[in-house]
C-alpha cells in the first residue's frame, strides 16, 4: 500500500489522461498501461482511471480523428488498447461487497461503440454489482432473450449513433410488452442522451446518466 | 447567426410526421445513389469535394438520408443542428468546401422531392428548406465553433503528427 504522501490525488488524474494518450499516440501501449498501474498502486480507484483519464481520453482520440489528425487505424488501436488496459485493471472492481444485484448491459442493433458500456459495467462490477456484458451490435430482440434468461435488476441500453435512438425506443416497447411486471429498470446512455436527457423518457426508458458514476447511482436509487 | 439561435429556430420545425420514417428508410439508399449520381454530374464536383473525395461522398449520402428518416422518427432539434454541425467539421477537415453543402442540400431535397408522394415529401419538407436557408450560418459558426460531441472531450491536444 502507497505511504499517504505517495497516495494518488484525483487531482493528477488530468495530467494523467495527458500523459496515457500521448503514449497511446507514440503507440507505446505497455508504458500506457504500466502509467495507469501506477496510479492503481497509489490507490487511484477504478472510477477515478475511467471517468478521469479514460474516459477524455477516448473522447479526444474522437475528436483527434473527427478533425482528421488520426487515421481511424489509430483510433482502433486506442481503443483496443485502452481495453487491454481495462482488463488488467479488472480485479481492482471486485473488491467491494456484493450487493446481489445484477445488471445486463448492451450496444443496441448495429451499435458498433462499446468501450463505453464496457466501462460502464466495469464500475457496476466495482459497486458490487454483477454484471452480464453483451457487448457490440445487440438485436433487440436478443436482450429480451437475455433479459428473460438472467432476470436482473436493471438494463442498460447503449447507443452511440443517433439511429439507435428509434431502435432503443422499440426494444423498450418490446420488452415493457413481453415482460410486464417483471421487466427490469431500463437506463440508456450514449451521446444521444446526453446531448438530449429528454430523449430517455422519449423512448420509454427509466433514466438515463451523463456518466457511469450518475448511472450507479440512478440505478441504485432505481433498484433500492 | 450563433449556434444557439439555430437551436431555437430549429426547436420551432413543425414535428416531422414519425409515419413516414419506415418509408425514407426503406428508399435512403437509392435516393443515396440517386443524390450521389447527380454531384457526379457536375463539372466542378473535384473543386467541391477535393481531390480523392468521392467515395466519401457516397458515404455521407448514404448517412444523409438514413439521418433523416431517424430524425423523422424522433425528431430531436438539438440533435439535428449539433449532427450538422458535426458533419461540416468532419468532412470539411477532409477537405470537403462549403461549396459542396450549398449543392449538395438543395440536390438532396430534389432527389426526396422526386422519389417520395407529394403529400410524403410535404411532412419532411420543412426540414430541407430550414437546412437550406441556414446552411450559411452552418458553414460560418463551424469555422469557429465545435459541435457538442467535441466538446465532450477535455484535454484538447493540438493535433497530431502535422496531420492537416
Amino acid at each position: 500500500m502507497a505511504a499517504p504522501t505517495d497516495r494518488f490525488h484525483p487531482c493528477e488524474a488530468e495530467k494523467l489522461a495527458g500523459t496515457y494518450l500521448e503514449l497511446m499516440l507514440q503507440a507505446r501501449r505497455n508504458d500506457a498501461l504500466r502509467c495507469i498501474q501506477k496510479a492503481i498502486a497509489r490507490g487511484a480507484s477504478l472510477s477515478d482511471i475511467y471517468l478521469k483519464v479514460l474516459q477524455p481520453v477516448m473522447y479526444e482520440t474522437g475528436r483527434l480523428w473527427q478533425i482528421n489528425a488520426i487515421d481511424i487505424a489509430v483510433e482502433h488501436y486506442i481503443t483496443a488498447a485502452t481495453q487491454l488496459t481495462m482488463a488488467h485493471i479488472f480485479p481492482h472492481a471486485l473488491s467491494k461487497k456484493r450487493t446481489g444485484k445484477k445488471m445486463v448491459g448492451g450496444c443496441l442493433g448495429s451499435e458498433l461503440h462499446q468501450l463505453g458500456l464496457h466501462m460502464l459495467c466495469d464500475l457496476f462490477e466495482s459497486e458490487g454489482w454483477d454484471t452480464y456484458f453483451m457487448g457490440a451490435a445487440t438485436p433487440g430482440k436478443s436482450f429480451l432473450t437475455v433479459v428473460s434468461d438472467q432476470h436482473p435488476d436493471l438494463l442498460c441500453i447503449s447507443v452511440t449513433m443517433q439511429r439507435g435512438v428509434p431502435e432503443a425506443r422499440e426494444t423498450i416497447e418490446l420488452l415493457r410488452a413481453k415482460l410486464g411486471a417483471d421487466c427490469p429498470k431500463i437506463l440508456v446512455g450514449g451521446l444521444p442522451f446526453i446531448l438530449s436527457p429528454g430523449l430517455a423518457a422519449a423512448v420509454g426508458a427509466d433514466g438515463t446518466g451523463t456518466d457511469g458514476a450518475q448511472a450507479v447511482a440512478l440505478a441504485t436509487q432505481l433498484t433500492s | 447567426m450563433m449556434k444557439t439561435m439555430l437551436l431555437e429556430s430549429a426547436a420551432q420545425l413543425p414535428l416531422p410526421d414519425p409515419a413516414l420514417s419506415s418509408l425514407l428508410a426503406q428508399k435512403s439508399a437509392v435516393m443515396a445513389e440517386a443524390l450521389t449520381r447527380r454531384m457526379e454530374m457536375r463539372p466542378d464536383l473535384e473543386t467541391l469535394i477535393g481531390p480523392g473525395n468521392r467515395g466519401l461522398m457516397a458515404t455521407n449520402h448514404i448517412n444523409h438520408f438514413e439521418y433523416i428518416s431517424t430524425l423523422v422518427s424522433l425528431y430531436d432539434p438539438a440533435s439535428f443542428v449539433e449532427t450538422v454541425l458535426w458533419a461540416l467539421r468532419t468532412y470539411m477537415s477532409r477537405g470537403f468546401t462549403a461549396g459542396y453543402w450549398h449543392a449538395m442540400l438543395p440536390e438532396a431535397q430534389n432527389t426526396a422531392k422526386e422519389h417520395l408522394q407529394q403529400d410524403e415529401y410535404s411532412r419532411i419538407s420543412p426540414l430541407y428548406t430550414w437546412l437550406c436557408s441556414h446552411i450559411a450560418d452552418f458553414v460560418v459558426i463551424s469555422g469557429s465553433t465545435a459541435s457538442f460531441y467535441e466538446s465532450l472531450s477535455s484535454i484538447q491536444r493540438e493535433k497530431h503528427g502535422g496531420a492537416n
